[in-house]
């Protein structure tokens, strides 16, 4: 298990199962997912498509579209020292959360933009919605701005298709700690972005967290931004969170096949030899196989990983792994 | 190595609006011979994917010339030109907008084969299974009668790979081929290419954001890093990865290592307990580059 | 999966008849529905009384009466049953709206392919056409164009429509064939150097046609405006449809006369059931091609 972090939690995710309906079928997305996230700290959710991650921010958000229900779990968090539901929250109480608590940079910030308006104008509206006063919202936002390495003043008045991807990257982060939120929920923070901007854009979110202590909830499919960011990471697959531990743990010595594999087939500047991909692809979420999800693709499967329930994230080496054959190895203590 | 296809001196610009030219590629020169591959690495607004158009064809230089075996594009009458088009293929980015939505597997593939082999239906029958087979779909049948919303995104691409592989082209383009796909298949669609182009001789320019996929695709061959329209720096792949010469190039090779990013998550395995120092850590400069666990990870 | 399912083609084709049908009713929805059945029973109820009945004789016992029970919706201003003359126009124009869609989707498409895949000249050529033509008067012209030269059908009346109307459509077809130009595997069949007509049938026209066929549907409903526009002015082959009972209803004063108004309202019915009837079977088709939708399935 992973030594609980001195510091307190700021958002607590226990057993969430989110499904979507339409009127051919019902999909589960995501299924008894539990995370933690402490204050100062950086949780990485990875996953590949149809793993569930996106849904899983959104859902933690309340932010979830019409078509899907969370079917049971909360999201705890605790402003002031309140222990609230997210879940269970009147619609008004949660809007009031959602900046002042917990915001959101969506992926592709320029769809989160308003075309049609200033940069000032995002930033006082949003203050406005949180009784937060045009003055104080205007300092604090020029300082936000020069603290993500933007000229406060031009960007103030530009429009945003005036700028470029990272600068807008950069605002969507400056305008989600505009009311100092405790925890930042990051979709896909730097997949659209050049290489040298997803670099200077990451550079950006750390010196922000070494300065307000600000906790982030990454999402992300790219290893290498995970393992740079994040102190705990989580890896998903179809819908189900396999392994978790912490990011040196899971990133070196990765326990869960899934993991493994996907540290294999990512192909690194210092590596002459050939990546390895997982064979298969990703099944898809409304037609999942038997057994474990991952047993199709998986070299280690044996009869129980096909015919039996999923398996349950235990303990194993420090963190948790669901996979029958790695806790049938750790409860036989043999080498890893 | 005898020369395939060339780029002399190439530039494209573009005009909008009134005065304003926006120059893509400038004075851009290269060279393929069969079965090499080239690696055209850069940022988007580089130019590279201009110069994968400007390579099939679908996009005509404003400067300088293209050279097919050693004659000039602007010279060849329309049949060579056809001949040449032909012989240059293209692997698109977007597995779910490069298939026709309407035709199944087998139309896709039957088209090409019929139209310029003169086979019989059996004849191109059997040499698209056989090309089915060869990109690792089987079995043929199963697949051939698909439709492509019936296909992962992997195996799309794979389908698109096996076309442009129809008309047996001497050189293909591969723009982004993978960046749309799963890291988990990633692996396994580009050795596919790679094995396949090796096998048939067939020159290969990757157009790709990724030096690390780069890396893999061109080991022993070469790279060539754009930016702003220019070539910055060509050199054998192995080379360029371990002593870049160019600024850009080394820039782009320490963000994709992590370098800075890994400096501070070196700093941040002092525990944080100590929340009082943390504002004074915000810049932590000075450590040396990590090379603990977290270096592993690529 | 055995060997003989593996080779059955996917469901999109050979899913059984009765299930697929219902998938694709259920898509259209029940506006949909109420549309193609209101289409299909007027074509049936207009071919019956056009084909089957005699025209309704003059009663100068019963002229421009209420409804009774002899005359359900009353009679016209010489005698005659309105529910049968309204019975025996609709052939008319239906005849009418269809053979005018048609022809200027036809004139359209050709035009906005043309100028999409030529291009250069040709396609400056037509579009500066288009344009001229679009600032052109055109309803007054057709009254003038239709006042010189008399029309002696209704399908020749149908092909005027047709040539007055194009080009509006056709520029919208030529932006989509534009745009699909660019479409990705568009150009790997380009590339591919796959046959012209090849391309034409197999990639563009399946994009294009759900688009095609809207607008054909949305034609038809211009060419109902502009035959009832003309039948008003009296250009129109007297044929006793509903635009032509309209107007001549209208010319003999019904509009005062209590009891005549129903010559009156019978026929403008009867144009408002068809267009509301194509309305609702062109936005249910536009749901049932809606790509999203498509691809969801």
């Amino acid at each position: 298990m992973i030594a609980p972090s001195a510091e307190p939690l700021v958002l607590d995710v226990s057993g969430l199962t989110v499904e979507y309906r339409d009127a051919v079928r019902t999909v589960r997305a995501v299924t008894g997912l539990s995370l933690s996230v402490a204050r100062g700290r950086t949780v990485a959710l990875i996953g590949e498509s149809g793993s569930g991650k996106t849904t899983a921010a959104l859902a933690i958000l309340g932010m979830l579209p019409g078509s899907a229900t969370v079917l049971s779990g909360s999201v705890a968090v605790t402003p002031a020292g309140r222990r609230l539901d997210l879940l269970r929250l009147p619609r008004r109480e949660l809007r009031a959360l959602r900046w002042q608590h917990i915001a959101y940079v969506p992926q592709g910030s320029i769809s989160s933009l308003n075309p049609i308006q200033r940069i000032g104008r995002h930033f006082q509206q949003t203050a406005e919605a949180h009784a937060l006063g045009r003055r104080a919202a205007e300092a604090r936002a020029m300082e936000l701005l020069a603290a993500v390495h933007l000229e406060p003043r031009r960007i103030w008045t530009s429009y945003p298709h005036e700028l470029s991807g990272g600068t807008r990257q950069r605002v969507a982060i400056a305008l989600a700690m505009l009311l100092e939120p405790e925890v930042i929920v990051l979709d896909e923070p730097t997949t659209a972005l050049d290489v040298l901007t997803q670099e200077a854009v990451l550079t950006t979110l750390l010196e922000l967290q070494a300065a307000t202590g600000v906790s982030y909830l990454a999402i992300t499919h790219d290893l290498s931004v995970a393992g740079a960011v994040a102190d705990e990471v989580i890896t998903m697959y179809a819908g189900r969170a396999v392994e978790r531990g912490t990011a040196e743990q899971v990133l070196a010595d990765p326990l869960h096949p899934y993991t493994a594999g996907l540290l294999r087939s990512t192909p690194s500047v210092d590596s002459d030899l050939p990546v390895q991909s997982i064979g298969g692809h990703p099944p898809s979420l409304s037609d999942l196989p038997p057994g474990c999800s991952f047993h199709p693709r998986c070299g280690l499967a044996d009869e129980r990983c096909r015919s039996g329930g999923p398996p349950a994230l235990l303990p194993a080496d420090s963190r948790t792994v669901a996979c029958h054959r790695v806790s049938e190895r750790v409860a036989a203590g043999g080498p890893g | 190595m005898s020369e395939l296809l060339a780029l002399e001196h190439v530039s494209k610009t573009y005009r909008q609006r009134r005065r304003v030219v926006v120059t893509a590629v400038d004075d851009v020169s290269l060279a393929l011979g069969p079965g090499e591959i080239l690696c055209l690495v850069g940022e988007s607004g580089s130019g590279k994917s201009t110069i994968g158009r400007i390579v099939t064809g679908l996009t005509a230089p404003t400067g300088g010339e293209v050279r097919h075996d050693g004659r000039s594009v602007s010279t060849m009458t329309r049949r060579e030109l056809r001949a040449h088009r032909l012989g240059v293929q293209l692997v698109q980015q977007d597995p779910f907008a490069s298939l026709n939505p309407g035709l199944t597997v087998a139309q896709t593939l039957l088209a090409p084969l019929t139209r310029h082999f003169g086979l019989s239906r059996a004849a191109a029958r059997e040499r698209m299974a056989a090309l089915l087979a060869d990109v690792g779909l089987t079995p043929p049948e199963l697949f051939g009668a698909k439709y492509p919303h019936e296909l992962s995104g992997g195996q799309r691409q794979r389908v698109a790979i096996a076309r442009s592989l129809t008309v047996e082209p001497r050189v293909l383009v591969a723009d982004e081929a993978v960046s749309m796909l799963d890291v988990s298949i990633r692996g396994s669609v580009l050795a596919k290419l790679r094995a396949l182009c090796e096998e048939r001789q067939v020159a290969v320019l990757f157009i790709t954001h990724d030096l690390a996929v780069a890396r893999q695709f061109g080991r022993g061959h070469s790279i060539a890093v754009m930016q702003h329209g220019r070539i910055v720096e060509h050199r054998p792949t192995s080379d360029l990865v371990a002593a870049p010469e160019h600024e850009y190039t080394r820039a782009l090779l320490a963000a994709a290592r992590h370098e800075g990013l890994r400096r501070r998550a070196a700093d941040r395995t002092t525990p944080r307990r100590r929340q009082d120092e943390q504002v004074d850590a915000q810049i932590g400069g000075g450590h040396p580059a990590g090379t603990g666990d977290a270096g592993r990870v690529q | 999966m055995s060997a003989v399912e593996q080779l059955t083609p996917p469901p999109a084709v050979a899913e059984p008849g009765p299930r697929r049908w219902r998938r694709v009713t259920g898509r259209m929805g029940l506006g949909g529905l109420l549309g193609i059945g209101g289409l299909l029973a007027l074509v049936v109820v207009s071919a019956a009384g056009r084909f089957l009945t005699d025209p309704p004789q003059p009663d100068i016992e019963a002229i421009a009466q209420g409804p009774s029970g002899e005359h359900p919706l009353g009679t016209d201003f010489t005698g005659r049953d309105n529910l049968h003359l309204v019975v025996r126009g609709g052939w008319d124009m239906l005849e009418l709206a269809f053979v005018a869609g048609f022809l200027m989707s036809a004139i359209a498409l050709t035009a906005g392919l043309l100028g999409a895949y030529v291009g250069g000249a040709v396609d400056r050529i037509v579009v500066s056409f288009i344009d001229l033509w679009l600032t052109v008067p055109r309803f007054v012209l057709l009254l003038v164009i239709a006042s010189l030269f008399p029309v002696s059908s209704t399908v020749a009346l149908a092909a005027l429509i047709a040539v007055f109307e194009w080009p509006y459509l056709a520029r919208q077809i030529r932006a989509q064939a534009l745009s699909l130009r660019r479409r990705e595997y568009v150009e790997a069949a380009r590339l591919l150097q796959l046959r012209g007509g090849h391309i034409m049938l197999r990639y563009l026209i399946p994009a294009i046609g759900p688009f095609v066929v809207i607008s054909t549907i949305q034609a038809m409903n211009t060419a109902i405006y502009q035959q009832v526009g003309l039948a008003f002015f009296g250009l129109v082959p007297l044929e006793d449809n509903w635009g032509v009972l309209f107007s001549v209803a209208y010319s003999q004063n019904a509009l005062y006369l209590p009891a005549a108004a129903w010559s009156l309202l019978v026929p403008v019915a009867a144009i408002c059931l068809l267009q509301f009837c194509l309305v609702l079977a062109s936005r249910s088709l536009e749901e049932l091609f809606d790509p999203r939708l498509r691809g969801a399935r």
